[in-house]
């Protein structure tokens, strides 16, 4: 009896946020829902910050963003370390210890040398994911004109002008950019050419989109591939640390041409050296794009699903970016803890892993 | 009715992102080979059910990136091209 009238509520509930608020209530008032911007580049806020000739764009600071959470946190649980810990510190260790124990159990005695790099690049990535959730994220911006190529919306005062629902706006052209840009301005630009075929009355000069001031750090190819070469990077340093000189028989395989007396065969083991270049250089384009895809589709999935879905639907898209956010972290963290952990036992040594109780 | 040079081109833009998501079918199947795997050894094995899921999840991970890279093209021949 109780199970019914919940689901009775839950069907309520999505009728008056998915369809009545959405469709029917608020178009009536002239405030329907528009359509964000999706742009693979992350958005220029401002060329030529205060005079500085720094262009800082919405991902930078987001990115800046995730370092202020990442280093708060860090100063926080471990100032005045108490024996018995409180939240924050408990916090800390509890994940401290997870991450520890992972090391642990896949790079044995190496685990303390890639911990650090790991667990950093874990807890960096997940705040960078999660702060993708907050609201104002993404949504909360500037509005300007429409570059060519773009969806605008008339403007209204302060807010973009919507009145029908699923209503993605017009594409703006080159010609409707500077005809924006002369009314703003209020000077003389020069006219244009329209493109053939399009008159002069088609020239539309009141699109505007809008740019958010946050964006989400792991959306911007340049976080994510940056990521990705310093991981390789400390990969082949791990490498080179602790097997000297010799690392480099994983790529130039020496050994295998001194015994190609005794072991022809061995000579494919050289072959396939050159191809363990290709496998680590194909590497960085996968951690940048498996990172970067996985979060530019969960925000496009954000921007899109309450466009078309009102407001309760896209509550499963939450919950799924917040798992998707950890997975993310975690598959890069365990990714880069793996690979520095083979390149430390060297090539063809099969250590046994110690024993997960 | 006639149908603009721009048009034209938008429209093969959209069919282009829709064939461009062809390529989702292989790691949908790879992944659920994947789980087949991690299940069986769960039935064989439940008490190491916690390493088995850590490799599993690791294992959706790649499998995924590669349905993930389609997805990407599939959006910037969307939005960027």
């Amino acid at each position: 009896m109780k199970g019914c009238l919940i689901f009775l509520a839950i069907v309520i509930a999505g009728a008056i946020f998915c369809v009545w608020i959405p469709f029917i209530l608020l178009p009536d008032n002239g405030i329907a829902m528009a359509l964000p911007v999706i742009s693979v580049p992350g958005e220029k806020l401002c060329e030529d910050c205060f005079g500085t000739g720094i262009t800082i764009t919405n991902t930078i600071i987001g990115t800046l963003l995730a370092d202020m959470v990442v280093l708060l946190f860090a100063f926080g649980a471990t100032r005045h370390l108490k024996e018995v810990p409180g939240r924050l510190q408990g916090l800390f260790e509890v994940l401290t210890d997870a991450l520890y124990g992972l090391a642990k159990s896949t790079a044995g005695p190496n685990a303390r040398k890639i911990f650090p790099l790991m667990a950093t690049i874990f807890i960096f990535v997940l705040a960078a994911n999660w702060l993708e959730l907050i609201p104002g994220v993404d949504s909360v911006g500037i509005m300007h004109c429409a570059e060519e190529g773009f969806s605008g919306y008339p403007a209204d005062g302060a807010f973009l002008k919507v009145t029908e629902p699923l209503d993605a706006g017009e594409k703006a052209t080159e010609a409707d950019y500077e005809a924006c840009h002369a009314k703003e301005e209020g000077v003389e630009h020069e006219e244009v050419e329209p493109e053939a075929g399009v008159g002069e009355a088609d020239v539309n000069d009141n699109l505007h989109v809008v740019t958010p001031f946050v964006r989400a750090a792991a959306t911007d190819l340049n976080l994510t591939l940056g990521l990705a070469l310093i991981a390789v990077l400390a990969v082949q340093f791990f490498g080179i640390r602790t097997l000297g000189i010799s690392y480099f028989t994983k790529f130039i395989n020496t050994p295998a041409l001194e015994n190609a007396g005794k072991r022809p065969m061995g000579l494919m083991d050289f072959v396939v050296g050159f191809l363990e270049i290709i496998s680590e250089l194909s590497r960085i384009l996968s951690f940048g794009f498996r990172l970067f895809g996985n979060i530019f589709a969960g925000q496009v999935l954000l921007f899109v699903i309450p466009f078309l879905a009102g407001a309760l639907l896209p509550m499963f898209v939450y919950g799924f970016e917040l798992f998707v956010g950890v997975i993310q972290a975690f598959v890069f963290g365990m990714l880069l803890l793996v690979f520095a952990s083979m390149a430390m036992q060297g090539h063809g040594h099969d250590d046994s892993h110690e024993t997960h109780e | 009715m006639q149908v603009t040079g721009d048009q034209f081109i938008d429209a093969l833009k959209t069919i282009g992102a829709g064939l461009a998501m062809i390529g989702v079918i292989g790691p949908g199947i790879g992944i659920g080979l994947i789980v087949q795997g991690a299940l069986t050894a769960i039935g064989r094995n439940p008490d190491a059910s916690g390493q088995i899921i850590t490799n599993m999840i690791l294992g959706i991970a790649f499998a995924e990136a590669v349905a993930i890279y389609a997805l990407v093209v599939s959006l910037i021949i969307l939005f960027v091209l």
